[in-house]
C-alpha cells in the first residue's frame, strides 16, 4: 500500500514538473529551438540581459507589483482593522462580500468590467486614453485587496483584545496604540498579505490584458504577445530565473517560519516547565 | 529582531524598482506607432533599427528629442477595436486597404499634408497615387496571398497543368494524399472568406468579381458553407502563430502573405511557395494618421522619413527596411534600386532568385532577372566602398514590375457597407462558434452526471433505510 | 470616549469601502448596463434586450454547454487525481509534509502562459514527445488540437487548487476517529468511505469550486492546447473585446457567465452546509 502511494506521488510529481523541466532544459539549449536539444550553452541568458525590451517589461512588472501590493496592503490592513470593529453585522457582511467579489468572479469578468468602467470614464470626461499604468495599477490593487484582508483578519482575531485598550489606558493616542501595539502584533499577517499580493500581481495575465494597452506591457502580456508568434528561448531563461528567485524566497520564508515556530514551542515548553516548577515549590 | 531585519530587506526589495524608475521623468515627446507584428527592422546592435535612426535624425534636424513608442497588432480588426475603444494615443497606424477605406468613411483619418511628406510624389508608384484612398494614406508595403507548403508535397499539390489550387486547403489533394490535421488557415474573417470566395468566383466561370466584395447575402452564405466544410480537416485558425507551426513543420500547408514566406523559409528551407490558379488577393498596407493624434506634424515627418526620398542617407534606411520586411515595396526608389534587387535575390544574404517572381508576380521577371544578375556580378568584383553610380549596365524601370499584370488574376478587398459587414461578421462568428467534434467530452459529462445522480439516489436510500432503525 | 474610538476604528475601513464601490460595484453595474443596451449608429446607447435574445437565437448556447462540459470533466479528473494524492500526503511524515505540499504548489508560481506553452512544446508534432517517437522509429502522432489536450491543459494548470484545500482539511482530521473506526470493525475501505470521505467533504467542495470557476472561464488554454478549434465562452468574450468590437455582446456573455458561476457557488455552498450539518 505504501509502495503504491509512493509510486502514485512520484507519477503526479512527474506530471507537475514535466513542463517546468523542459523549460529549464531548453533555456540552456544551444540552438534556437524549443524541441530539439543540441548542446549546452548560456547564450540565451546572455541574450536576455542584452534584450532591452524584456528588461523594460520586467521592470514594469516589478514596479507594478511593488506599488500595487504596497497600496493594497495599506488599504487592506486598515480595512481589516475597521471591519473587525464594525457593530452592524449587516454592514460587515456586505463589505466582506463585495470585497471578496474579485476573488470569486472569474478573472475575465473582473477584467472586462474594469475595462468598461475606464472606457466609460474616458468618454464621460472626454479624456485621452488612460489605459496603461494607472488603469492596471487600479485593477491590481482591486484584486489584491481581498487577499490582504483575508490574511490580516485572522491575526486581528487572534490578538489579545485588551492589548490596545491597555495601551490607551497607559496614555497612548489611538494612532500610537495602533502603530506601537497592534501593528507589531498583526505584522506576520500583514507581511504574508503583502507577499501574496506581490506574487499575485506579478503573475496576473487576464486582468492586465483587458486593462492595459500596447504602451505599458507587463511580463505576462509580453509573453502572451510572444506565444502568438514564436517564443524565443530567452523567455524560458527569464522564467527559469524568476522561478529560482521564487523558490529561494519560499525556502527562506519557510525556514524562517520553521525557526519561529520552533522558538515558540521552546518558549511554551519553557513556560510549562516554569509553571511545573512553581507547583512543585508549593 | 530578525523579523524586523527581514521585513526591512523585503521593503528594500519592493522599493528597488521604484527608485530605479524615478530616473527618467524628463518630458520627451512621444510618437506612438501602431504597426503589424514583425513589420519593421528593429534589430539591436549593428543591424538597422529604424526607430532609433529616426530619433537620431529627428533630433539632429529639429533639435528636439522624440521617442518612438512602437506597438504591434496582428489583424486589422484588432487594430480597429483598439482605435474604437477611445485610445487616442496613436499617431501612426498601418492598416490594410479595406480598413483604410473604412477609417476614411468613418472620418477617423486626417488628410495628409504632402508638403510635409514631400518624398511622396517621387517615391510612391503611380498606380497607388491614383487610388481613391491616396489623399489619406501612404502605402508602406503591398503583396499577394499564396500557398506555403512543405517540399515533400512538391509532387502532390499540382494538377496535370502543374497548377495549384486553393482547394488543397480543403484537403482535396490532386493525388489523393490525406492532409487532414496538417492544414492551417487565416484567423481573420476577410482573408478566410476571401479564399473561399476566390474558389467560388473561379468556379462560377465569371471574369469579374462576383463574390469577394459582394453585397448579396446568398453569396456570403455560399462562402460560409464552403468554410464550414473546411473545418474538419483544419489543424488551426492562425495569424502570427503560423510562423512557429510552419517553421517547425507542425503543419504542411497554409495560405499566407507572400513576403512572410521568406521569413519562414529562412528558418525551414523545406518550404515552398505557389500562387493558386483561382487568383489571389492584392493588398497594400498603408501608413495613416488618425484624427485623434496629438502629434500630426511629427507623425507625417515620420512617414516621410520611412519613404526615404529626401536624402541619400534616409533612402538606405528605406531600402534596409524593405529588405528586412521582405514584402513587395510600393516605393519606386526602392524597387528600381539595383542594390535592393541584388540583395533580395542573393542566395546567401537575401531570398534567392525566386524572390522576384514571388514578390512581383505581375512583373516581367524574364527581363528583370538578367539585369539584376549582371549587376550582382559587377558588384561582387568591387571593393567595400563601391559607388552604385559607377555601374554602366542596364537599370530597370518601374514599368517592368507591372508588365504582365493581365496573366495574373487579383482581387482587391473593398470596404463593405455596414449591413454586409455585419452579416459577414455574423457568419464568421457562427463559423468560429461551431466546434470541432468533441463527442467524447459530452459523453463523459453525461456519465459523470449519471454517476453523481446514482450516488445521490443511493445516499438518500441508505439514509431512509437507516432512519427506520434509529 | 469609547464610542468615538470605535467610530475612528470603523473609519479605517472607509478608504477600502470607497475603493470597493468605485472599482468593484460600479464596474459590475457597467457590465449590466452594456448588456442591456445596444449602440446606435450615432454612437449613443439605447436600452434593448437584443443582446439577451441574441444569446438564444445565435450559436452561443452550444458554446456555454461546451465550456461547462469541458470544465466538468476537467474538475472531476482533478478531483480523482487530487484526492488520493492528498491522502497519500497526509500519510507521509509530518516533517516532510510541508515540503511536499510546497512542491505541489511550486509550479503555480510559474506563469500560466509559460506553463501552457511548455506543454505545447512537449506535445506538438515536432515537439519533445514526437521527436522521441521519431527517434525510435515510431510514426509521429497528433497530440495537440484535440479535446483531450484542452482537458490536459486545464487539469495541469488547476490541479494544485484541488490538492491544497483537500489536503488542508484532511490533515486536520483527528487520527483518533480513524483508530476508533478500526476498533469498531471497519476495514480500510469502510474507514475511507464512512469516516475520511465525509470529514474531508468541505475540502472537496472548495476544491471543486476553485477548479471549476477558472476552467469554465479560461480562454488561453483552450486557444493554445486546442489550436483554437474548441471555442470556450472565455474565447468568445475575449474575441468580442479584442477583435470583434462588440462590447455589448461581450458584456452580455460575461453577465451570463457570472450568473452561472454564482449559481454554481450557491449550490456548492448549500451542499457544503448540508454535509457539514449531517456530520456534526
Amino acid at each position: 500500500m505504501k509502495a503504491v502511494s509512493r509510486i502514485y506521488m512520484v507519477l503526479i510529481f512527474i506530471f507537475l514538473y514535466a513542463p517546468l523541466l523542459t523549460m529549464v532544459l531548453f533555456s540552456f539549449n544551444e540552438a534556437n529551438s524549443l524541441s530539439v536539444f543540441t548542446g549546452f550553452s548560456l547564450q540565451w541568458y546572455r541574450d536576455l540581459f542584452q534584450n532591452e525590451e524584456v528588461l523594460e517589461v520586467l521592470s514594469n512588472t516589478l514596479i507594478l507589483a511593488a506599488l500595487s501590493s504596497v497600496i493594497a496592503t495599506v488599504i487592506g490592513t486598515a480595512a481589516a482593522v475597521g471591519i473587525e470593529k464594525m457593530r452592524s453585522r449587516w454592514l460587515k457582511s456586505a463589505v466582506t462580500t463585495i470585497s471578496n467579489m474579485p476573488m470569486m468572479n472569474p478573472d475575465i469578468v473582473t477584467g472586462i468590467s474594469m475595462a468598461l468602467l475606464f472606457v466609460f470614464a474616458m468618454k464621460l470626461f472626454g479624456m485621452d486614453s488612460i489605459f496603461g499604468f494607472p488603469t492596471v495599477l487600479i485593477a491590481h490593487v482591486t484584486f489584491n485587496l481581498p487577499y490582504v484582508i483575508l490574511s490580516v483578519t485572522p491575526k486581528i482575531r487572534q490578538m489579545d483584545r485588551y492589548l490596545p485598550e491597555a495601551a490607551l489606558d497607559l496614555g497612548c493616542t489611538p494612532l500610537q496604540s495602533f502603530f506601537k501595539v497592534e501593528l507589531p502584533a498583526i505584522m506576520p499577517g500583514v507581511l504574508s498579505g503583502l507577499l501574496m499580493a506581490f506574487t499575485l500581481s506579478l503573475d496576473d495575465f487576464v486582468i492586465s490584458y483587458f486593462t492595459t494597452e500596447g504602451d505599458f506591457q507587463t511580463l505576462p502580456i509580453y509573453i502572451f504577445g510572444m506565444t502568438k508568434r514564436t517564443v524565443t528561448p530567452d523567455i524560458y531563461s527569464l522564467s527559469t530565473l524568476l522561478f529560482v528567485a521564487v523558490l529561494l524566497l519560499l525556502i527562506l520564508s519557510n525556514v524562517m517560519q520553521g525557526h519561529a515556530e520552533r522558538k515558540e514551542q521552546r518558549k511554551i515548553a519553557a513556560q510549562a516547565g516554569a509553571r511545573r516548577k512553581k507547583k512543585g515549590v508549593r | 529582531m530578525k523579523k524586523r531585519v527581514f521585513s526591512l530587506l523585503l521593503l528594500c526589495f519592493l522599493l528597488l524598482p521604484l527608485l530605479c524608475s524615478c530616473a527618467d521623468f524628463s518630458p520627451v515627446k512621444k510618437l506612438y506607432v501602431y504597426n503589424w507584428g514583425e513589420y519593421m527592422s528593429l534589430e539591436g546592435g549593428d543591424d538597422l533599427h529604424v526607430n532609433h535612426e529616426f530619433e537620431a535624425w529627428y533630433e539632429e534636424t529639429y533639435g528636439e528629442r522624440i521617442e518612438v513608442v512602437y506597438s504591434v497588432f496582428s489583424s486589422n480588426e484588432e487594430m480597429y477595436a483598439k482605435m474604437q475603444n477611445g485610445s487616442s494615443k496613436i499617431d501612426v497606424i498601418v492598416p490594410s486597404e479595406y480598413m483604410v477605406e473604412r477609417l476614411i468613411k468613418e472620418d477617423m483619418l486626417i488628410k495628409l499634408d504632402f508638403d510635409i511628406i514631400a518624398a511622396y510624389e517621387n517615391t510612391i508608384e503611380e498606380r497607388f497615387q491614383e487610388m481613391a484612398t491616396a489623399p489619406y494614406c501612404v502605402p508602406y508595403t503591398y503583396g499577394y496571398l499564396g500557398l506555403i507548403y512543405d517540399a515533400s508535397l512538391d509532387n502532390s499539390l499540382f494538377d496535370e497543368n502543374s497548377e495549384a489550387s486553393w482547394r488543397v486547403l480543403w484537403n482535396e489533394i490532386p493525388d489523393g494524399t490525406d492532409l487532414s490535421g496538417q492544414i492551417l488557415t487565416f484567423n481573420n474573417s476577410r482573408d478566410a472568406f476571401g479564399i473561399a470566395q476566390f474558389i467560388l468566383n473561379h468556379e462560377s466561370g465569371a471574369k469579374e468579381d462576383l463574390y469577394v466584395n459582394s453585397t448579396d447575402h446568398a453569396r456570403w452564405d455560399e462562402a460560409y458553407e464552403l468554410l464550414g466544410q473546411q473545418k474538419d480537416c483544419l489543424q488551426a485558425y492562425v495569424m502570427d502563430e503560423i510562423y512557429n507551426k510552419m517553421e517547425g513543420g507542425a503543419a504542411l500547408v497554409a495560405p499566407y502573405y507572400a513576403g512572410d514566406y521568406f521569413t519562414m523559409v529562412s528558418v525551414n528551407e523545406n518550404l515552398r511557395f505557389a500562387y493558386p490558379k483561382e487568383g489571389t488577393n492584392f493588398f497594400y498596407d498603408a501608413m495613416c494618421v488618425p484624427k485623434t493624434s496629438k502629434n500630426q506634424i511629427e507623425a507625417q515627418r515620420y512617414i516621410n522619413f520611412l519613404l526615404g526620398g529626401t536624402e541619400g542617407e534616409s533612402l538606405d534606411i528605406a531600402i534596409g527596411n524593405a529588405e528586412w520586411i521582405g514584402y513587395s515595396s510600393p516605393n519606386v526608389k526602392v524597387t528600381t534600386n539595383l542594390d535592393y534587387l541584388a540583395d533580395m535575390t542573393d542566395d546567401e544574404e537575401g531570398y534567392g532568385e525566386e524572390a522576384l517572381s514571388i514578390l512581383y508576380p505581375e512583373g516581367d521577371i524574364d527581363t528583370l532577372l538578367p539585369m539584376v544578375n549582371a549587376y550582382a556580378d559587377w558588384r561582387a568584383e568591387q571593393d567595400e566602398d563601391y559607388d552604385i553610380s559607377d555601374y554602366e549596365g542596364e537599370i530597370p524601370t518601374i514599368d517592368l514590375f507591372t508588365a504582365d499584370a493581365d496573366d495574373f488574376t487579383t482581387y482587391i478587398y473593398q470596404n463593405l457597407d455596414n449591413e454586409t459587414l455585419e452579416y459577414a461578421n455574423g457568419r464568421w462568428e457562427a463559423l468560429k462558434l461551431s466546434s470541432a467534434p468533441a463527442g467524447g467530452i459530452y459523453a463523459l459529462t453525461g456519465v459523470i452526471v449519471g454517476v453523481l445522480l446514482l450516488i445521490l439516489v443511493a445516499y438518500i436510500l441508505v439514509r431512509r433505510y437507516r432512519q427506520k432503525f434509529y | 470616549m469609547n464610542k468615538k474610538r470605535s467610530f475612528l476604528r470603523t473609519a479605517a475601513a472607509y478608504p477600502h469601502m470607497v475603493w470597493s464601490v468605485l472599482f468593484i460595484v460600479v464596474p459590475l453595474l457597467f457590465v449590466l448596463y452594456y448588456a442591456l443596451t445596444v449602440e446606435n449608429p450615432d454612437g449613443s446607447f439605447s436600452f434593448s434586450f437584443a443582446n439577451i435574445t441574441a444569446l438564444g437565437s445565435e450559436s452561443y448556447f452550444p458554446v456555454f454547454i461546451r465550456s461547462i462540459c469541458f470544465a466538468v470533466v476537467a474538475t472531476v479528473i482533478c478531483l480523482l487525481l487530487a484526492y488520493p494524492l492528498a491522502y497519500a500526503l497526509t500519510q507521509c511524515k509530518v516533517s516532510s509534509q510541508r515540503m511536499l505540499i510546497m512542491l505541489v504548489m511550486l509550479p503555480m508560481w510559474m506563469n500560466l502562459l509559460i506553463r501552457t506553452y511548455s506543454w505545447m512544446n512537449i506535445l506538438e508534432t515536432n515537439g519533445v514527445i514526437n521527436n522521441f517517437l521519431a527517434s525510435i522509429g515510431l510514426p509521429r502522432v497528433q497530440l495537440l488540437g484535440n479535446a483531450a489536450a484542452v482537458i490536459l491543459g486545464m487539469v495541469y494548470n488547476f490541479l494544485p487548487y484541488m490538492v491544497l484545500p483537500i489536503y488542508t482539511v484532511m490533515s486536520k482530521i483527528d487520527r483518533r476517529y480513524i483508530e476508533a473506526a478500526a476498533d469498531l470493525g471497519c476495514n480500510g475501505w469502510q474507514t475511507m468511505l464512512r469516516v475520511i470521505l465525509p470529514l474531508s467533504a468541505s475540502g472537496v467542495i472548495s476544491g471543486i469550486t476553485m477548479v471549476f470557476v477558472p476552467s469554465v472561464s479560461t480562454f488561453y488554454i483552450s486557444q493554445k492546447m486546442g489550436n483554437g478549434r474548441f471555442e470556450m465562452i472565455g474565447d468568445t468574450i475575449e474575441r468580442q473585446f479584442m477583435s470583434n468590437y462588440d462590447y455589448h455582446m461581450g458584456a452580455t456573455l460575461s453577465l451570463v457567465l457570472m450568473v452561472l458561476i454564482i449559481i454554481c457557488l450557491a449550490v456548492m455552498n448549500r451542499f457544503g452546509e448540508e454535509d457539514g450539518g449531517v456530520l456534526v
